[in-house]
């Protein structure tokens, strides 16, 4: 592949990337109504690798990973404190434009949710919105690099105008993040990606994920250690709403500071 | 790959297509608020008009004049026999006390004119007092009737606003003529009037002048001889607005017949104007006043419309004012309207009967429709297989409730009608043609509360050993009944509202009496509101509009019910 | 009736007396308790009876009808359908004590018979009713004792009753449909079928007399037709994008304190009454057309195809926007969210995913609507006008399939005749048309149900 194409490589120096974090997080608290949910989290995420959150359920790292696409502004109840700096700047600053910061962070559920529209209209849909296409024969060939990123292009090539609902669920996923990659984000977030695959469909994404991150700042929840373990470079270990601790994955996994992280890994709670 | 994609671009590109997407964005939530506003003021429109007719038609003037029960006119030979006393000639005896309030009237025609204060059917009214106390006969009472529909509508300003000025400074009267007055006041006396005329009759010119406008504009096209006929109309209409602009310049008014009628109270008397200038007026006398002597406290009263184009005279306007002067007409709660039945007479006409007729109605609905509403929803809950008959069953009750109600009407005309020979226009058809079309809304409703019942209450019910009836009937009917009664209501509700089916079924006849049974003759209200709405007079509409609120008010005490109950007995399992 | 409910109460009372003492000491060794040992004597004494009772009420009449229908004399019988209908009317009415339109030794004979038939038929039922009554009471009491299970006989009879109740849905469209079918099949008989569905012209006025035999009126019901969809077009034009807008407004946009002010308000709109409806175009809407259409040199009147279909419009809205907030509501959260995270707008995530995704129950809300408004019958008889134009001009007074049955059956007039036949016809058109769009949206709209389960 080209990386040329890439608006990830253009954006930023390697080097630069490889010193300066992309996302850094400042006294993140987090609040549903009257109820906190994170405390304080500081936390830096470095370019051009995957950064893994853990900890058991409801300690607040799917929190924390839709407050960097602001994607927590749809619910009216939630309110966040402290800043989070893309690129040294911050996200929830007045000037930033929601839209134009999820064009730039891109993000994947949970569950595969295709858009009840064709393959292709599925992956045009950004560029569409966003008007990234000044012509049709640009707008396919932004479908189609997206679609080969996300190693699906063999597969749905000659099916581009069937529903996308109509996949299988790792296809789905994958459909996904080719939405995601349409409209050359810098940052991917991604919530849970294989939780409701099997384990050949985890397989595929996993790898995937591997690929993207020459390119891209990725930044994972997940539940399965073993993941975090296989594919992230970096890990963060969430409880009750706090960052407990953070470093590269070989370093939590293998010789972790704080007791807690420690007892989850070894499976004691979680 | 082919595109030299520049870092900046991505977001340079969203940037520059922010302010686009924003004002569509603006746009579309700006639709979505117009259509609920536009929802919700068709609502208040439809609201207000209905409530500012109905509104006056809750107050009603009646006459209350001492009326001679004169021996002679009831019972001449003095029978006191309750037949002879039934074939007075009472309307007679109204007749006389009104012309005795108005002495002066005596040509046929002013008199024909006065009688027309009370229509025909309250002799029976007067009848009926009399036939029930004989003893009154001989003796002096006060009768009290409705006053004609057109002079209460006259009375409420709704033929034409009746505009009272009072008058400035002195005016003296000389009599030139045996019927006419002459009257002289201060100078500039009449200087309001002369204007307001000229304003209208220079607003009348204007509108001839549109019209010839409108006529040359659509004259472009047309053939010929169309265009002639055509040419010589726009020629009449533009005299007479030439004429009109004229007459507005004339230093005395002379007032024709498309003018508004202007009539002075003078010393209790009226006098309409044919002529004014600025100090002097003449005219002839409608009602006598009671002294020529100068006075200041004199008003006009001006009626835009022209006598000739309205359902009341000037003279008729006149006395109206009089008896209201005298305080023998009065505005009070007008009860006739919920004490009686229909009439041909608008003034005597109630919605006593289509409400009774309603409430039959309603419980023909409710007995036929609520148990087998009921029973059919346990039945389909709680007992029936799941087999291809019960699915048939479930779509017929679906599309049932989907099925317009009028087929529901020719259904009740073919089978209770003409098949089972029951009575046309009685209640007990129209509850069960309602019945049949509320049944699939009641079955509905009951499954759904039945079905909100949580499974561990049959359990444990079958669990001590109760039968599956048992369990159903003493268990699992209590806790839905609220939802299955809420939706009774909603149900019975929209029964209550319903018009098409009752027309099919003959309920939609001229009934003049309170229903007494599911058998007799009725109709319901808003088969009433129908037929009044179809009504060519105008105090109609305000009765229409008024009997609609009361339709309305009905329906929502239902639905407030409904809506409490849900509430008070809510529970989520 | 009375006598039924007392024997009932005593049938009651003894069947549990009896059942009581059948245990002796020990009333609870009985099989079922003794209220239902009542009750089953109470169902054997009054039920059968009240049967015979409700099918002599039912069909009594019918037969009577066609005995003496059988003995009449020869020349009558020959008469046509109508004369022996308005003749056996009249039989009827000297049979019970009222006035006939005319008498004759023919029908002073068969009012005699009448009366006497129906004399003898109805000591033949109350003497049959006292005899079932008895037998049954005597059958149930015999077989009532400690070992009999009463409850278990009166659950069939419960369960009985339930199947009954749920076939009143089924035999209500049956109902229906042969109504319907059977008086259209006898209009059909008189009028071509291709004439009625495909004639332009409507005029239903047939002759009064028999003998005035040409002219039987004509009854092309294309003008109706074409009526109906003009004022159901107008009132879908207002209703759609009004109702869709609403419910897109509530759903997405409005806060829940608003939705929760503003739901109630649109559902009090579906509440009015047609009738209310067709009172506001009368007096409100249908003037403001007439003066507003004069304003810019249009003629107008005040029954109009545009003011009724206006006024069904704003009826239909709530209709509209309910069932569309229902569908749009069941959109799944995840694919707004999916939307919102690739830096979608808000209108741009309803418009592109939401509606799309929503669509096929939106189709399903809109031909309900649609088939909601084909069936409307006050608005369009009160707004709409009576004259049969072939016209699109929404200006004008148009005619509908409703309006027409109602004028059709809303007088006086002999019921065989073509012109009130028609009305039948037109109602089975009508109720096909309905019946056929309620089927497809219920089936598209629960479809999509299952599909976001």
């Amino acid at each position: 592949m080209d990386t040329s194409v890439s608006p990830a490589t253009q954006t930023t120096d390697t080097q630069t990337a490889q010193q300066a974090p992309k996302v850094q997080a400042r006294k993140v608290n987090v609040f549903y109504g009257n109820k906190q949910a994170l405390f304080d989290v500081n936390l830096d995420i470095p370019d051009r690798s995957v950064t893994s959150f853990i900890g058991p359920s409801g300690c607040g790292k799917s929190t924390f990973l839709r407050c960097i696409n602001r994607m927590n502004d749809t619910i009216d109840i939630c309110r966040v404190e402290g800043d989070i700096l893309l690129d040294g700047k911050d996200v929830y600053a007045r000037d930033v434009d929601p839209v134009i910061l999820r064009a730039s962070v891109g993000m994947v559920f949970q569950k595969p949710n295709p858009f009840p529209k064709s393959i292709f209209d599925n992956v045009a849909y950004g560029p569409r919105i966003h008007g990234l296409a000044s012509n049709p024969e640009e707008l396919s060939e932004i479908v189609e690099t997206s679609l080969r990123r996300a190693g699906l292009w063999t597969e749905v090539a000659d099916r581009l105008d069937e529903p996308g609902t109509g996949l299988s669920g790792g296809q789905q996923q994958r459909l996904v993040i080719a939405r995601a990659i349409a409209v050359r984000p810098e940052v991917i977030l991604m919530d849970e990606p294989c939780s409701a695959l099997d384990p050949i469909a985890t397989a595929r994404i996993e790898e995937l994920i591997d690929d993207l991150r020459n390119n891209y700042c990725i930044i994972m929840v997940t539940h399965s250690m073993a993941q975090a373990a296989r594919v992230s470079q970096h890990t963060a270990f969430f409880h009750l709403g706090k960052l407990v601790e953070a470093g590269p994955t070989e370093q939590i996994f293998t010789n972790p500071n704080d007791k807690r992280t420690q007892d989850y890994i070894t499976g004691r709670f979680g | 790959m082919t595109e030299p994609a520049k870092p900046i671009s991505t977001k340079a590109l969203i940037a520059a297509s922010l302010p686009r997407r924003y004002r569509a964005e603006q746009r579309f939530r700006l639709y979505g608020r117009a259509a609920i506003l536009l929802a919700i003021s068709a609502l208040a429109l439809l609201l207000f008009s209905v409530g500012s007719q109905g509104f006056t038609a809750f107050s009603i003037y009646r006459f209350n004049l001492p009326l001679q029960l004169d021996a002679k006119l009831i019972d001449p030979k003095n029978t006191a026999d309750p037949k002879v006393i039934a074939k007075g000639r009472y309307r007679k005896l109204i007749q006389k006390a009104l012309s005795d309030a108005f002495p002066d009237v005596r040509s046929r025609s002013d008199k024909r004119a006065l009688y027309a204060f009370s229509t025909g059917l309250n002799s029976v009214e007067l009848r009926n007092q009399v036939v029930k106390n004989p003893s009154l006969i001989g003796t002096k009472i006060r009768f009290t009737a409705p006053l004609s529909d057109d002079l209460d509508l006259y009375l409420k300003g709704k033929i034409t606003p009746r505009k009272f000025s009072k008058g400035d400074g002195t005016i003296t009267a000389s009599v030139p003529g045996p019927k006419t007055l002459a009257l002289t006041g201060q100078p500039g006396a009449f200087e309001a009037l002369i204007q307001h005329i000229r304003q209208k009759r220079l607003v009348r010119a204007e509108r001839l002048e549109e019209q010839a406008e409108k006529l040359r504009e659509r004259i472009k096209g047309t053939s010929k001889g169309v265009a002639l006929v055509q040419h010589t109309e726009i020629a009449r209409l533009e005299a007479q607005a030439a004429d009109m602009r004229q007459k507005a310049k004339e230093h005395t008014i002379h007032l024709g017949k498309n003018d508004p009628s202007i009539l002075i109270d003078f010393n209790q008397g009226f006098i309409k104007a044919a002529a004014l200038s600025d100090h002097q007026l003449s005219g002839s006398v409608l009602s006598r006043p009671t002294d020529m002597e100068p006075t200041q406290n004199w008003r006009s009263l001006i009626l835009d419309s022209p006598e000739r184009s309205r359902r009341v005279t000037d003279k008729q306007a006149v006395w109206a004012e009089a008896l209201l002067a005298r305080g023998h007409v009065k505005r009070s709660f007008n009860s006739i309207f919920f004490t009686h039945a229909d009439s041909r007479e608008p003034e005597l006409a109630g919605i006593a009967g289509a409400m009774v007729g309603s409430v039959l109605t309603l419980m023909a609905t409710m007995l036929a429709a609520v148990p087998i509403g009921i029973l059919a929803a346990i039945y389909l809950e709680e007992f029936a297989p799941k087999n291809r008959l019960t699915d048939f069953i479930e779509v017929n009750i679906n599309n049932l409730a989907a099925v317009p109600s009028i087929i529901f009407g020719l259904l009740g005309l073919a089978v209770f009608l003409n098949m089972f020979h029951m009575p046309r226009s009685a209640p007990i058809v129209g509850g069960l043609v309602l019945a049949l079309m509320t049944l699939p809304v009641i079955i509905i409703a009951s499954r759904a509360a039945i079905k909100a019942v949580p499974p561990s209450i049959r359990e444990a019910a079958l669990g001590i050993g109760a039968s599956k009836t048992q369990t159903v009937f003493d268990h699992v009917l209590p806790l839905a009944a609220p939802g299955i009664l809420t939706g009774t209501i909603i149900g019975l509700a929209r029964a209550l509202g319903e018009t098409a089916p009752l027309l099919m079924i003959g309920m939609v006849a001229f009934i003049a009496d309170i229903p007494k049974s599911l058998t007799s003759p009725a109709t319901a209200m808003p088969v009433q509101i129908y037929l009044w709405a179809s009504s060519a007079e105008r105090s109609w509409e305000s009765r229409t509009a008024a009997a609609i609120i009361i339709l309305l008010l009905l329906m929502i005490i239902l639905n407030l019910t409904a809506v409490f109950l849900r509430h008070k007995f809510e529970r989520r399992w | 009736m009375a006598a039924l409910v007392v024997v009932m109460l005593l049938a009651w009372f003894n069947g549990r007396t009896k059942a009581v003492a059948s245990a002796g000491a020990h009333p609870s060794t009985l099989h079922s308790l003794p209220g239902y040992s009542g009750t089953y004597l109470a169902i054997w004494s009054v039920l059968p009876a009240f049967i015979l009772l409700a099918l002599f009420g039912l069909f009594g009449d019918l037969l009577l009808n066609l005995q003496i229908r059988h003995s009449l004399p020869a020349d009558i019988r020959a008469l046509p359908a109508e004369q022996v209908e308005l003749f056996m009317r009249n039989a009827r009415a000297l049979a019970f004590g009222g006035t006939a339109s005319e008498t004759s030794a023919a029908l002073q004979e068969a009012a005699r018979a009448y009366a006497s038939l129906s004399r003898t038929s109805n000591f033949v039922v109350i003497g049959a009713v006292i005899l079932l009554t008895i037998g049954g009471f005597l059958f149930a009491r015999g077989r009532i004792g400690k070992n009999f299970r009463a409850r278990n006989h009166v659950e069939a009879v419960i369960f009985g009753v339930l199947v009954v109740c749920s076939a009143i849905a089924i035999l209500t469209t049956l109902g229906i449909v042969l109504s319907l079918l059977t008086e259209s099949l006898r209009f059909f008989s008189e009028i071509n079928t291709l004439d009625f569905l495909f004639g332009l012209k409507w005029s239903p006025q047939t002759a009064l007399r028999a003998d005035q035999v040409g002219q039987s009126g004509s009854f092309g019901a294309v003008p109706l037709f074409a009526g109906t969809f003009l004022i159901t077009f107008i009132a879908m034009v207002v209703a759609a994008p009004v109702g869709l807008y609403s419910a897109i407004y509530l759903s997405e946009y409005a806060k829940p304190a608003t939705r929760r002010i503003v739901k109630p308000i649109l559902e009090i709109l579906a509440g009015v009454p047609t009738v209310v409806y067709g009172f506001f175009a009368l007096l409100t809407i249908g003037p403001f057309i007439r003066h507003a259409a004069e304003a810019v040199g249009l003629s107008a009147q005040t029954q109009s195809a545009l003011s009724a279909g206006l006024v069904m419009g704003i009826m239909i809205i709530p209709f509209v926007s309910s069932l569309s907030d229902d569908v749009i509501n069941a959109v799944p959260q995840a694919l707004r969210d999916g939307s919102y995270a690739m830096g979608a707008t808000q209108a741009e995530t309803v418009r592109n995913v939401v509606f799309p995704a929503a669509l096929p129950g939106i189709m399903g809300a809109l031909l309900l609507a649609i088939s909601r408004a084909i069936g409307e019958t006050m608005i369009v008889v009160m707004a709409a006008g009576q004259s049969a134009n072939l016209t699109a001009n929404p200006l004008e007074p148009v005619t509908t399939v409703t309006v027409q049955i109602v004028t059709l059956l809303t007088g006086d007039q002999e019921f065989d005749s073509a012109k009130t036949l028609s009305a039948f016809a037109l109602g089975l058109v009508l109720f096909i048309i309905t019946l056929g769009l309620n089927i497809i949206s219920l089936r598209v709209v629960r479809k999509y149900r299952e599909r976001y389960d």
